[in-house]
């Protein structure tokens, strides 16, 4: 049996090794890895398109917009309130309040820090409603029907055109060749990752989706922790609005189809776990670029519609069966 | 005492040298139980010593790596489910697993009805009938939800299934956990009655009171090994517990404290909805006040008014010369100092998810995340502090709360509010699953919390340790405070009586 102290009663946990626990923490994320480096050669192999710098970029310019949300949303998730799924209406409600101040004169700077404002309201109303007891799916599903319909009388339904040099550089300039959603995401990665890692707030968004009862009963807050998680997932759908509009230079209503889809995908590949206590925005970050790649893989390889979408439903659910599986079969609850 | 077969014919159920591993961890290794027919036999061990392992295999959720089982003198394979049920055994979980919004009747054939044809709820009921009267739940309709019901009714409910699927054997898992006293008389009874109308029965417990007045005979379990089965009239209380903790037991409970300094809590008429008459008490830093009645007695209510856990509806609590604001929270009774763990530790007192390090530096979070920032330096240090204090082993803190031993749980649960350095600490049932062994060590460490300046309240339902452990006892009854006196001045019958009757009391 494990070694005890002299005032302790004979123990019986089971015996561990003391590095046991930090293998487990990383082997989800070098599983990730893994996965990802054999998906690059499987796919590089197969299709001469694939591994270039060009398609690369291409990847992670079209990952890195959903990637920014999931990369927000991942702190709902750890947090234990499941989804959000209005931020595809969120992203395109900020994109069209963008677009609307600049058609009408704001400074970009303004416009930017305004959106950015009604956003984390929008966050902040939905995470509150949910800490007062609403069910998180009903709550956000109702604020995102709410916003697309907010979205089409500000617009009367018709494209919102911006005029601007800044914006047009904001939505397609490569600094270093590299996109500036490319950048804004590899930005936001660290800085995600720094906050669920190191922070007081990170710390407790997590303890507060292991177990809501005793997060209240050591005296967190909560409300606030649920209220902020909302907020920071609304603010990056905000960020991915305002990208999504300087990139066309106008905001569409129609933008953002299946962004709630692929960031709950992202989540899920990433391996973050729905009921909640455990998960990684690196891994999330993983997850949408791996999400990217397929699709960009499908695309090269000049399949339909149809086959890409089946194709990506299937992987899911089998990633996330599988994970499941995995977990319960290492004991963990 | 039930009527025992004194060996002639074949024991119901005999398991010869079962083993079984979890990967490195032995769970047993090597045990041989048996059990005769018609009998209590008691299967006691400290958590972990492979009882629950054992339960499992019989259930058929579990096969034993090693070893031989006989049912009635044959060899049989169990394994599964379906085959332990078909050799005749039947197993009630130790958590409940009647499901509220259903009948009775529906609870008891939760396994599948005995009848062919349709499911009328009338030949539910009447089906159901036969088997609530022999779990003596005549007065219960059948037709009544489950959830209407208390919990030793749930708990009867619970045996009854195990009739309806015709088992001969029932293993019993800690039947009487969530009870109180008098409730515990009801399944003791009902035990009694299935024993002798010719079930055998295991009973898994962790209150030895109990296997004196029902059991037979006794077999212990310590580390996965177990000892030869002996007769409950040949054996006294303190052989049992040397046995299953393998060591001497000295005193159960720690001294008293000699003396109390300042008053710190002043409680004065505090009313809840569930306390309707006020109820006042005193409390002095050192002083350890024990609680004592039964569920829905107002002992709970009491320490969960003080928490803010229930709100206060009228009356005043002064903790340290601060007066706590009406209906106050749970946070203001954190900030003020009062922390609070709860009686389901499962529930609201640890994350079992994640590691005791983070469990023990929940409630201190602000103290190690100055700027916001949580601070390794901080978080070790303060962990180490409390760890030492509690006696956790510092190895324990990478590990996952949930897969340590019951005992080394509540000490998480207990040990994290040190980090707070609370003035008043409030404790529901401290030490319920926690085995005998790591109970004594859980009082020792409280005496000595209280030896260092803090007040402590627990509210427990088991009189021993009410008893043991206090220096000041407050007996409760339905929801009125009956009297407040030093406990060496009140016999433990003397405190049964206030919480059960009361009115026959000379106060």
């Amino acid at each position: 049996m494990s070694a005890v102290g002299t005032t302790t009663v004979t123990s019986s946990d089971p015996p561990k090794s003391a590095d046991a626990p930090a293998a487990r923490r990383y082997l989800p994320l070098a599983g990730a890895a893994v996965a990802l480096a054999t998906a690059i050669i499987v796919a590089g192999l197969t299709n001469e398109a694939f591994l270039t710098t060009a398609n690369a970029l291409a990847i992670l310019r079209s990952a890195a917009l959903t990637g920014i949300v999931a990369l927000g949303a991942t702190f709902i998730t750890v947090a234990g309130r499941f989804f959000s799924l209005a931020l595809g209406q969120t992203a395109v409600f900020g994109g069209v309040t963008f677009a609307l101040l600049m058609s009408h004169g704001a400074p970009f700077a303004l416009a930017v820090v305004a959106t950015l404002i009604v956003t984390l309201i929008l966050g902040a109303v939905q995470g509150a409603l949910v800490s007062m007891g609403a069910n998180p799916i009903v709550t956000t599903l109702g604020a995102g029907a709410l916003l697309a319909g907010l979205a089409g009388l500000a617009t009367g339904g018709k494209n919102v055109r911006i005029e601007s040099t800044s914006v047009e550089w904001w939505g397609n300039a490569r600094p270093l060749g590299v996109p500036t959603q490319t950048w804004a995401f590899l930005i936001l990665i660290v800085v995600a990752w720094f906050v669920m890692s190191k922070t007081r707030f990170g710390r407790e968004t997590v303890v507060t989706g292991a177990n809501r009862a005793t997060a209240l009963s050591s005296g967190i807050a909560v409300w606030k922790v649920t209220t902020v998680v909302f907020v920071v997932a609304s603010v990056a759908a905000g960020i991915v609005g305002i990208f999504g509009a300087a990139q066309f230079s106008q905001a569409r209503i129609s933008e953002f189809g299946g962004l709630d889809f692929d960031v709950v995908a992202a989540i899920l590949i990433g391996g973050t776990a729905i009921q909640g206590g455990q998960g990684s925005p690196t891994r999330t970050a993983l997850g949408a670029v791996f999400i990217a790649m397929l699709q960009n893989y499908m695309l090269l390889l000049g399949w339909s519609f149809g086959i890409r979408t089946t194709i990506m439903g299937a992987f899911i659910l089998v990633v996330v069966v599988s994970f499941h599986l995995v977990r319960g079969r290492a004991g963990a609850k | 005492m039930g009527s025992v077969d004194n060996g002639a014919a074949p024991p119901v159920l005999e398991m010869r040298s079962i083993k079984k591993s979890y990967g490195s961890v032995h769970a047993l290794r090597g045990v041989d139980f048996n059990l005769r027919r018609g009998e209590v036999m008691a299967l006691l061990g400290e958590n972990g010593a492979g009882k629950s392992t054992l339960v499992k295999i019989l259930a058929g959720l579990e096969s034993a790596d090693e070893g031989t089982i006989l049912v009635d003198g044959e060899p049989t394979q169990l394994g599964s489910t379906r085959r332990s049920r078909s050799a005749g055994i039947a197993v009630a979980e130790q958590e409940l697993s009647v499901i509220g919004p259903l009948s009775a009747a529906e609870n008891i054939f939760l396994g599948g009805v005995p009848f062919k044809g349709a499911w009328t709820s009338a030949r539910l009921a009447k089906e159901a009938r036969k088997h609530l009267d022999a779990v003596g739940l005549e007065h219960i309709d059948p037709r009544t939800p489950v959830e209407t019901l208390s919990v030793a009714e749930r708990q009867l409910i619970e045996i009854g299934r195990l009739l309806a699927r015709d088992a001969k054997i029932l293993i019993l898992d800690e039947p009487t956990a969530a009870l109180s006293d008098s409730d515990i008389e009801r399944v003791k009874s009902t035990v009694l009655r299935l024993a002798a109308a010719g079930h055998s029965i295991v009973y898994v417990t962790h209150r030895l009171g109990e296997v004196f007045e029902i059991a037979d005979r006794i077999t212990i379990f310590r580390s996965g090994r177990s000892n030869p089965p002996c007769n409950v009239s040949d054996v006294t209380l303190e052989k049992v517990i040397e046995k299953m903790i393998g060591r001497p037991l000295e005193d159960m409970f720690p001294r008293r404290a000699q003396s109390f300094r300042a008053a710190i809590l002043d409680v004065a008429g505090i009313t809840t909805r569930e306390l309707p008459n006020p109820v006042s008490m005193q409390l002095h830093a050192g002083e350890i006040i024990g609680v004592a009645g039964q569920l829905g007695s107002g002992s709970g209510a009491l320490v969960r008014a003080i928490s803010g856990v229930d709100v206060v509806e009228s009356g005043s609590i002064v903790i340290d010369g601060a007066l706590l604001p009406p209906a106050h929270t749970l946070t203001d009774a954190i900030k003020s100092g009062i922390a609070y763990c709860s009686s389901d530790r499962k529930l609201d007192g640890i994350f079992a998810d994640l590691t005791v390090s983070t469990n023990l530096m929940v409630p201190a979070i602000k103290s190690i995340s100055p700027n916001g920032l949580v601070s390794r330096r901080r978080v070790r240090e303060l962990t180490h502090a409390i760890a030492g204090q509690v006696a956790l082993s510092p190895t324990r803190m990478p590990h996952k709360t949930g897969t340590l031993s019951g005992g080394n749980q509540q000490k998480v649960a207990l040990g994290k509010w040190l980090g707070i350095s609370p003035k008043v600490l409030l404790v529901q049932e401290p030490t319920r699953g926690v085995d005998i062994g790591a109970r004594a060590e859980i009082y020792q460490h409280l005496r000595t919390l209280a030896e260092q300046g803090l007040a402590i309240v627990f509210a427990s339902s088991d009189l021993e340790e009410v008893h043991g452990l206090a220096d000041t006892i407050v007996t409760m009854f339905r929801g009125r405070l009956i009297r407040t006196v030093p406990a060496t001045s009140i016999s433990t019958h003397e405190v049964l009586r206030d919480i059960t009757h009361p009115e026959e009391a000379q106060i």
